[in-house]
Formats: structure tokens, sequence, C-alpha cells
């Protein structure tokens, strides 16, 4: 629950520096206090349904990547409706910003997988010394 | 470590008797590895029934429903679910590796990723197996309550 809890937040941070950097660019001041609420509600759904989904295992890698995008871009369009995003952020800035950060938290959790690898075999070679 | 053996013909049930200052990990994993002997698994082949030591298993995986029990050199069935056989053995050193699939750690060799962004674990007899990202973080904590 911590962990999960973490990756959400860690996930939404994400989010607003992206949703501001993107602002920025197209010359925007500041975000909406709703903002905030609203990419964190959205990253909650997303997670809880991450969670579900992905106990779909398949043999190939890039079918689970397919599995996680298209369910990630399925909920943000509509939160988007839902939010009414669209009003001012085009659809297509939506889908980019989504694929920025799912490709920024994967090469936060390869970073993380190799760390933990290298735990594991750490961990198993003082063992052996051990016995 | 001393290790005493006391033989009595009286006894009727197997008993061991952890003298320590304090319950630390060395304890904790003695105390683990004694529990995984005494634990073992109705398993069956070639129409036999067979009461497996959980130390002796390297791997249990499930097949089309089917639960197989892989030792060093052999294969067993089990009417057991993979999930019943979690809870057992939970208490010993096996843990999930992915969904169909729970490893003895004391049979884990080393963790290597592959190119296609899977990992795969080495077992102490060179066999090789999947294992799933989301369950890594349950691999790293069982080997830190060792």
């Amino acid at each position: 629950m911590k962990k999960l809890l973490t990756k959400i937040l860690a996930t939404t941070g994400l989010t607003l520096i992206t949703l501001a950097t993107i602002a920025s660019l197209c010359g925007g001041k500041f975000l909406f206090i709703s903002s905030v609420y609203q990419s964190l509600a959205v990253n909650v759904i997303i997670y809880l349904g991450l969670n579900i989904i992905q106990n779909i295992e398949s043999e190939y890698f890039i079918i689970d990547v397919f599995r996680d995008v298209t369910f990630i871009l399925f909920i943000l369009i509509s939160a988007g409706y839902l939010f009414d995003w669209y009003k001012s952020t085009p659809l297509w800035v939506v889908i980019i910003m989504s694929v920025i950060i799912y490709v920024i938290s994967c090469f936060i959790n390869i970073v993380k997988v190799t760390d933990d690898i290298a735990f594991i075999n750490n961990q198993l070679e003082i063992n052996k010394k051990k016995d | 470590m001393k290790i005493k053996l006391q033989e009595n013909s009286n006894q009727k049930e197997l008993e061991i008797f952890i003298k320590c200052s304090r319950i630390d990990k060395k304890v904790k994993c003695i105390v683990s590895l004694v529990k995984s002997v005494d634990n073992t698994i109705k398993c069956s082949s070639n129409n036999q029934e067979f009461w497996i030591d959980a130390s002796r298993i390297y791997y249990i995986e499930s097949v089309d429903k089917k639960t197989f029990v892989y030792c060093e050199k052999s294969v067993y069935r089990t009417e057991f679910r993979l999930y019943q056989l979690m809870e057992q053995l939970s208490s010993s050193d096996f843990v999930q590796i992915n969904k169909s699939c729970i490893l003895n750690m004391n049979m884990l060799e080393s963790i290597l990723p592959l190119i296609n962004s899977r990992l795969e674990a080495t077992l102490i007899n060179g066999e090789r197996l999947c294992v799933t990202r989301r369950y890594l973080q349950d691999i790293k904590s069982k080997l830190q309550e060792r």
C-alpha cells in the first residue's frame, strides 16, 4: 500500500511538472488548483487499474507495454472529456504528455529494477560465502 | 554456534530447542530452515504417493490448472493449488516469482535481466525460470528477512 501511494504521488508530481513545462512553452503563467486534484485522481485510477490488468501477463514485453499504454490512454482520454480538458488543451497534447510520463516512469523503473537485481545477486553471494 | 544432540528412546516427538542471547536474523534463519524440513507436501508420481520435504523442492509450477513440484531430478504432481502451497510455504524460504511459479530461495543462484526486458532466475542446478518484475520486491524482501 505504501509503495502504491509512493508511486501515485511520484507520477502525480511528474504529471504536474510535465504539464507546467508544456504550459510554460505555450505561454501559460499558472496552473489551476483543480488541475492538481484532477491529476491526482487520474493517477489513482490509473494505478488501481494497472494493478488489476497487470495480472494478465504476456510472454512478450511489447504486449505488456501495449496493454499498459492502451489502458492509460483510455483513462486519460475519458478523464479529458469528464474534466473538460479539451477546452484548453488539444487531445494530441494530452497523448504526448502521457507518453512522455510513461517513458520517464519506465526509465526510472528500469534503474530501480537494475538496483534491485544487483542487491539480490549481492545478497545471494554473501549468503553463499556464509554457507 | 554449538550443536548438541541428545538421543532418548522415550522421546515421542522430535524437539528442537534453540538457546540464544537474542532472536536475530541468524536465529530466524535457523528457525525457518528447521520449519522447512518439517514442512512436507503430499505429491504423487506414477500412481504412487510421496511426502516431499519442502527443503528438497526447487520450485513449484502451475500449468493448465495442474500443479507440479520440481526437485533436483524428479517431478511430482500435487493436488494442491499454487495459492494453497504459497500459504503453507510462505513461512519457509519460498517466494512467488511469476503468476504460476513459486521458488525455493535456497535454490536460487542468481537473477539476470534479459534484452527483452524480462528477468531470468538461474537455479543452482542450472535450470532457468522467468521472473516477473512485480515479484522482484518480494524476492528482495525475502532475502532481507534471512
